[in-house]
């Protein structure tokens, strides 16, 4: 099957679930996020900066990460962010929920393939 | 370098300086900062790596929400509104709320045509509480004049009482009648107050429906507006053609008599004027500059409003005056100003409908 780019539209509503899943593991930075988003997805997809800056201040206001004041290895000021208890619940959530929508779109899709 | 930091500044021109802007525009140039040493480090050129930096910035309108810039931003962005309230969290802030406010609802053709129905099926209950409005003076009226001109053997205060009890009840069978009916419109207020999107399908059937109805509504009108030129007769017939004593006692039913022909007019006139009235809300033809009411069959709302009006003044100044003999002159001046206004506004309707 090809590569096929997938628009930021359709993606969009998903980068909170990149980003808290990624913070569960360790805190991180925002270029560090975003490297690690583009690890994972490769050439499929290539979130931008302010789509990511949003989605951690969006998280941030919803009390779903805590932000910190760190510094690179250089000594450069970083922000870091922290995942939450709240977050932790919110991702298990979107989890599931995330599960249930595959599941539904997929059996439409099936049917549009069949 | 230096290209990135310029493209930063020229992005965020565009904005109020807040402290949320300028944080966001740090963080932002520490990304794009490290985005571009992570490129250079991985074999780019110099060019090549700010290519990339700012192919990948996005596009500022999604920070919006967060920034409280949203009012700033021009209209012409608010495509990417829903994607982004989409999204799985609730924004940070809600400065998002009053800058785009969604459209209202269309409305459906199902929806336009049960609103049809429950007015054509109320239109008639309509016209008679607002007939019986305008006839609830009549028995009052009628008997006091009757009373103290010595015609029937009854005192004038039993007779301003029965005729007061008789305008209580009728007026309050009108106003429980009106209520129910807006009771069953209620579901469809947000039509009435033209808070929906029109669609060009419902637009058309609206006015297929009042083009059906319209020599109807124009034959029920013509014969409208002849009873209530002709409602001044009965009281200039009694005045002019009977001797004084005659008059004096009987003037109250000519009165009576005015006032049920204005009421018939208006059983005539509202129900007809259903189709159009729905036809007009529908297609909200309240755009030439005119309130919407006042252009939803004009003659029914200045009826329900003219009458009552008229009650009141008449109720205020026979008791206050102490004038039961007196006051019935509203009545007819009454009457043949509404003949006046109504045939003026139809007048006025025709020549906005041809112009």
């Amino acid at each position: 099957m090809e590569v096929s780019m997938i628009s930021a539209d359709a993606i969009r509503g998903y980068v909170d679930l990149m980003v808290l899943s990624l913070l569960r593991r360790r805190p991180s930075y925002a270029y560090e996020l975003a490297q690690q988003i583009h690890a994972v997805t490769g050439t499929e997809y290539t979130i931008k900066q302010t789509t990511l800056y949003t989605a951690v201040k969006r998280l941030e206001g919803a009390n779903l990460v805590t932000s910190y004041a760190g510094a690179s290895a250089s000594g450069k000021p970083r922000t870091y962010y922290q995942i939450t208890a709240n977050g932790l619940e919110h991702l298990e959530q979107k989890v599931a929920e995330w599960r249930d929508t595959k599941s539904v779109v997929d059996r439409f899709i099936e049917g549009a393939e069949a | 370098m230096n290209v990135i930091t310029a493209y930063l500044e020229t992005m965020f021109s565009a904005y109020p300086q807040t402290p949320r802007l300028l944080e966001a525009k740090a963080e932002l140039h520490a990304m794009m900062e490290d985005a571009y040493t992570g490129y250079l480090a991985a074999g780019l050129s110099e060019n090549e790596a700010v290519g990339r930096v700012i192919t990948e910035f996005g596009n500022l309108d999604e920070l919006a929400p967060q920034l409280g810039i949203s009012a700033e931003i021009a209209p012409g962005s608010a495509a990417s509104a829903p994607a982004l309230s989409a999204t799985t969290v609730p924004p940070a802030t809600d400065v998002s709320g009053a800058a785009k406010r969604p459209a209202p609802a269309p409305v459906t053709r199902e929806e336009a045509e049960r609103y049809a129905d429950v007015r054509r099926r109320t239109e008639p209950r309509l016209a008679l509480a607002v007939a019986m409005f305008v006839v609830s003076p009549a028995p009052l009226v009628a008997l006091v004049t009757l009373s103290s001109g010595g015609a029937i053997g009854l005192d004038q205060d039993p007779a301003v009482l029965i005729g007061l009890a008789c305008l209580f009840v009728v007026v309050v069978t009108g106003v429980l009648m009106v209520v129910r009916r807006d009771h069953e419109l209620a579901p469809f207020r947000r039509l009435a107050a033209g808070d929906f999107t029109t669609v060009p399908g419902v637009d058309r059937w609206a006015e297929a429906l009042a083009a059906e109805v319209a020599t109807k509504r124009a034959t029920a009108l013509q014969v409208a507006i002849g009873l209530w030129i002709l409602a001044a007769s009965p009281v200039l017939a009694i005045s002019l053609l009977a001797p004084p004593a005659v008059t004096n006692s009987w003037i109250g039913v000519a009165v009576a008599g005015t006032l049920l022909m204005v009421a018939t007019g208006l059983l005539v006139f509202i129900p007809a004027n259903w189709a159009q009235s729905v036809a007009e809300t529908l297609t909200k033809t309240d755009d030439d500059g005119l309130v919407g009411t006042e252009r939803r069959s004009i003659v029914g709302v200045v009826a329900a409003f003219y009458w009552p009006l008229v009650v009141a003044i008449f109720l205020a100044w026979s008791f206050i005056g102490s004038a039961w003999g007196v006051s019935w002159v509203i009545w007819p001046i009454a009457a043949v100003l509404f003949g006046a206004i109504a045939s003026g506004l139809s007048a006025l309707e025709r020549y906005r409908a041809a112009g």
